[in-house]
């Protein structure tokens, strides 16, 4: 006890230097070179949401090339320039705008976005932490990001256009600058933006691990934690172990590129001339891309599956259906998604016998997958749902999921690969599963833990009408691929006007077309719901969902070490929505059976957590509130665990 | 209310507005007014400019005015709607019309699909389709009717309280087994038709084979087909040039007989077992043969190829589909370039006979031109 009080004195002196630094933070500490998770997960989520909707709004122009082949749209030279002379898109470019779209929605939006924003945001809060383990690491991995994103941009500008060779830069063609303008300097820049990208994402995932395993609050034993931390603390590791490789196979392909070296390239005669590479292999590349591309799958969606299970459950008042087998499914899509990377190559030319080994292994994924499937199914089950904005972007993630996630019967098994290969199916398919799904859980998380970030709600009835335009928009939009695809339609082509197995589908394009640009108009909705509600949205009170994790304990302005006294200790697991006996149909995670005894009444809204947290002893009387004037940030105390016994 | 005190100084701003972009308009009306010649439309116009503008302007400020008059008179056609109820009501119509939509679709479409596979491994690969299809397409609908039913039954309004029901093992075990079984079954049966001479096969017994070569390069398809000998000379990349567009080694006796026709096309003969070995010059090129569910891939320095028995002459699918313009087609499907979409060839699948008649046609590929050539580079 002694020791504890000394300590709480040295806490007090720190804390009024540490109140004084605060009050100068200035815009460049505050807003740009932020150490504090918060922060730095508005500045993902923002970058993100940002660079996203560009990636978007590519998919509008090639949208209007496929369907209407023959048309020119002069507005298009206006904006592109000499890569739509006439207003008629470039072949070229048309293949650029694909590449960066991916480029942008696969890595940017649903990587860094996604897991940047939600895993900064909910893990320190979640488990009941200061902060990050290292917040100058975190805040390094934003800033990485960021110029990752600054130089993805950068190649929209080069005189030879950005990267077009295919979000996944297959060599020979992505080395050769002869194949393809865009193979020029616009190819160095995707890489060294790919490569700033993932020094971010593995900064972020060390981080994101260190604290996940050593900073959990008391009592947050691992089996209490919410499934989104489960899932991003899994992710993190994915990454670590998935993204080096495709680093490594990134810098053999820069010294194909420019170097002359021939880790891919053999046997090439291109634009009148024999190169004189021999012995490389593409399946190399291949290789070592799907060792990263096919985990990367599961990087963007478990996160989005963790966060449409707190939205479900939350929302569905009920708490989650199998929570350990939930667990031990993620734990086994994200081993299971390391030996699965070669059903992308069934007809690249590898040993047919992998095809075989690939079908068993990529078939073992639809396991754990259904079984979440079905555990979200059944906790609506006897639920209490609420169907508010997050919780319909949460219904309509585990709708998409069902839609794309059946077709991967298809596209996983060698023989029924063959004539799917590469064709609108697959489009259809991953846009679904992947795109389309954790898209919505992306807009799930910021509906509901908005007034977490910014302490306001954001406007509830435009959030309706932007998730019913976009749920029947992107289904309008991807749905029919599919049928496209059992007609063989190829991906990547610039007119389907060529082949006649192709042009029958044009009514069909012009259909897919109109529903995207709707779809996408229907973003502009979300745009300004969410900067409005940002400045003028409804004040959110602390616990706007009536949630029981720990995110909501904390005050709802932001504060350097997130709780202004003690840690929250944790006594229950993260989903006790009515329990029977209960008072109400939540109890918070740091509220224990004596506090219930007490008498403590934690749904009323001027509740203030802190009366419940800042109870060092039990019964040793009620300390008055505190607020952060009078009970400031303990500097000292960042790991600090409160209540362990001193040894 | 807080807004309301902006209102004269957004009335004041609005009409300098509009006094601005209508003094534009006039004196833009003014300028065409003097001009006699009548125009296409000029999208870069200012006039359309201004309304492209005087649109966004309406638009917000028609969006401000709906929002203060709201504010103040308190009118609110939506006040007496219920959230869940109105949201339930929707996800039973939306998803009611959309499963209905996707059957309709999936019949209006079926015609357009690619038809009955035209070669000998085909059929297996469309049956077990068939077969996931018919797994797949119920579930979806079970599925998603399970998940309407469950918003129908348990939206709040309807419901007030939710069970205490943390899992339920049985029902966890039944889930296991039940997407188990057909998780097995396809993946048997996938590998077991992988397995089948999808990738390999061997000719039966009096069977004819051919093996042809087709090569790939940005944007187009050749095909080399043997001589008399049946077999296909060696090549070597640096050896093309000239008129030796596929690097053909003629000191190779095998090559020298060898047919490089000059029209785009392939010629198949109807049961015999087709070999063709896929190389590129340049780039990741794929060959995709949809009507035979053949595919793969082109990769510069190294050997693939696919081995199929066509078994249907195209004048026999023309007449199956009833479209005298059918055609079996080959195309690209790995990204190569700008005019990848452009990769085409026609494949042609006829009786043995018409395949020799058209085959004793074809010009060899060791032309006067080439020996000169490869004089000339012995030389230097």
């Amino acid at each position: 006890m002694a020791t504890q009080s000394v300590a709480a004195a040295a806490v007090t002196t720190a804390h009024h230097e540490h109140e004084h630094h605060h009050h100068h933070e200035s815009f460049w500490t505050k807003y740009i070179f932020s150490q504090d998770h918060k922060m730095i997960a508005k500045q993902f989520l923002i970058t993100g949401f940002t660079v996203g909707f560009i990636g978007i709004l590519l998919s509008a122009i090639f949208r209007l090339q496929l369907a209407y082949p023959d048309t020119n749209f002069p507005f298009l030279q206006t904006i592109l320039g000499k890569w739509a002379p006439e207003g008629r898109l470039d072949p070229n470019f048309y293949m650029a705008l694909v590449t960066m779209h991916g480029t942008i929605l696969v890595f940017w939006l649903l990587t860094g976005g996604l897991s940047g924003t939600f895993a900064n945001l909910l893990i320190p809060l979640q488990l009941g932490a200061r902060d990050m383990a290292s917040p100058f690491i975190n805040m390094l991995s934003f800033h990485f990001f960021f110029w990752g994103t600054v130089v993805l941009m950068a190649s929209f500008f080069v005189e030879t256009g950005p990267a077009a060779a295919g979000w996944t830069v297959y060599p020979p063609l992505s080395a050769l600058p002869q194949g393809m303008p865009g193979s020029g300097l616009g190819m160095i820049l995707w890489i060294v933006a790919l490569v700033l990208f993932v020094v971010g994402v593995l900064m972020g995932g060390l981080n994101y691990i260190t604290t996940v395993l050593n900073m959990r609050t008391q009592g947050m034993s691992p089996m209490r934690m919410p499934l989104v931390v489960w899932s991003l603390f899994t992710v993190a590791v994915l990454g670590l172990l998935s993204f080096p490789p495709a680093v490594a196979a990134f810098f053999l392909l820069l010294f194909d590129h420019s170097l002359g070296t021939s880790f891919y390239l053999s046997d090439i005669y291109i634009a009148g001339q024999a190169l004189p590479q021999q012995g490389g292999n593409v399946l190399l590349y291949l290789h070592l891309f799907w060792f990263l591309g096919h985990p990367e799958v599961y990087i963007v969606l478990l996160p989005a599956l963790g966060i449409t299970s707190e939205l479900i459950s939350t929302h569905a008042r009920k708490p989650i259906f199998g929570y350990k087998v939930m667990v031990y499914s993620i734990l086994g899509i994200a081993f299971v998604s390391f030996i699965v990377w070669a059903h992308h190559m069934f007809v690249s030319g590898m040993n047919p016998l992998l095809g075989s080994i690939f079908t068993a292994t990529t078939l073992l994924v639809a396991i754990p997958s259904a079984m979440k499937i079905f555990n979200y199914i059944f906790t609506l089950w006897k639920g209490n749902i609420q169907l508010n904005t997050p919780m319909l972007f949460a219904i309509g993630t585990v709708s998409f999921f069902i839609s794309g996630g059946l077709t991967g019967f298809f596209l996983g098994v060698a023989p029924m690969d063959i004539p799917l290969h590469n064709t609108y199916f697959v489009v259809g398919h991953f846009h679904l599963v992947m795109g389309v799904s954790a898209v919505f859980a992306m807009f799930g998380g910021t509906y509901h833990w908005f007034p977490r970030l910014w302490g306001r709600m954001m406007n509830e009835r435009l959030g309706y009408l932007h998730f019913w335009l976009t749920y029947i928009g992107a289904n309008l939009v991807f749905f029919p691929m599919y049928y496209m695809g059992f007609g063989g339609v190829p991906r990547r082509y610039y007119a389907f006007t060529e082949f006649s197995f192709t042009s029958q589908w044009q009514d069909l394009n012009v259909f897919i077309t109109i529903a995207a640009l709707i779809t996408i108009a229907a973003q502009l909705i979300f745009v300004y719901n969410f900067f409005h509600s940002m400045f003028y949205g409804k004040r959110a009170p602390r616990n706007p969902w009536k949630a029981t994790t720990l995110e909501w304990s904390a005050p709802v302005e932001h504060i350097h070490g997130n709780w202004t006294g003690n840690l929250p200790v944790v006594h229950r697991w993260a989903y006790e929505y009515s329990k029977p006996g209960a008072p109400v149909d939540f109890i918070p995670q740091y509220i224990s059976d004596e506090d219930i005894a007490r008498g403590v009444r934690w749904w009323e809204d001027d509740f203030d957590p802190s009366t419940v947290i800042d109870r060092t002893e039990p019964g040793e009387g009620e300390k008055a509130p505190s607020t952060p004037e009078t009970s400031p940030v303990p500097a000292l105390s960042l790991n600090q665990k409160p209540d362990l016994p001193q040894v | 209310m807080m807004r309301m005190r902006w209102l004269p100084l957004m009335g004041l701003l609005s009409s300098a507005l509009w006094a601005q972009i209508g003094a534009a308009a006039r004196a833009r009306a003014a300028e065409l007014a003097t001009q006699t010649s009548v125009q296409a439309v000029d999208w870069n116009s200012i006039l359309w400019k201004i309304l492209w503008i005087e649109t966004i302007v309406i638009v917000i400020f028609s969006i401000r005015l709906i929002n203060i008059v709201v504010r103040s008179t308190g009118f609110d056609p939506f006040a007496s709607w219920n959230r869940n109820k109105v949201n339930m009501r929707l996800w039973l119509a939306v998803g009611g019309l959309g499963i209905a939509l996707a059957v309709w679709g999936a019949s209006k479409y079926a015609p357009l699909t690619l038809p009955e596979a035209a070669s000998a491994h085909g059929p297996s690969i469309d049956a077990l389709r068939n077969f996931t299809l018919s797994f797949t397409f119920p579930a979806f609908i079970i599925v998603h009717l399970m998940l309407f039913y469950m918003i129908w039954r348990y939206y709040n309004g309807k419901v007030t309280s939710a069970a205490y029901e943390v899992t339920n093992h049985a029902l966890e075990r039944t889930f296991l087994v039940a997407i188990s079984i057909p998780v097995i079954v396809i993946a048997a049966w996938g590998i077991y038709v992988w397995s089948l001479p999808v990738h390999g096969q061997s000719p039966t017994q009096g069977q004819r084979t051919l093996d042809i070569e087709v090569v790939a390069e940005q944007f187009q398809w050749r095909v080399r087909y043997p001589g008399n000998d049946g077999k296909l000379g060696r090549y070597h990349y640096t050896l093309i040039g000239g008129e030796n567009v596929l690097g053909i080694d003629f000191t190779d006796p095998k090559s020298q007989d060898d047919l490089l026709p000059a029209l785009k096309e392939i010629h198949l003969p109807v049961g015999a077992l087709v070999t063709i070995h896929v190389r590129s010059k340049d780039v990741l090129h794929s060959l995709y043969l949809p009507h035979f569910r053949s595919h793969v891939y082109a990769v510069p320095g190294q050997k693939n190829q696919v081995m199929f028995v066509p078994t249907i002459t195209t004048k026999e699918m023309r007449r199956k589909l009833g479209n005298p313009e059918f055609d079996y087609e080959l195309a690209c499907n790995q990204l190569c370039g700008g005019a990848h979409y452009n990769m085409r060839m026609k494949v042609v699948v006829e009786t043995w006979e018409e395949y020799q008649q058209w085959l004793s046609q074809q010009k060899p590929a060791y032309t006067p031109t080439v020996m000169t050539e490869r004089k000339n580079l012995q030389n230097s």
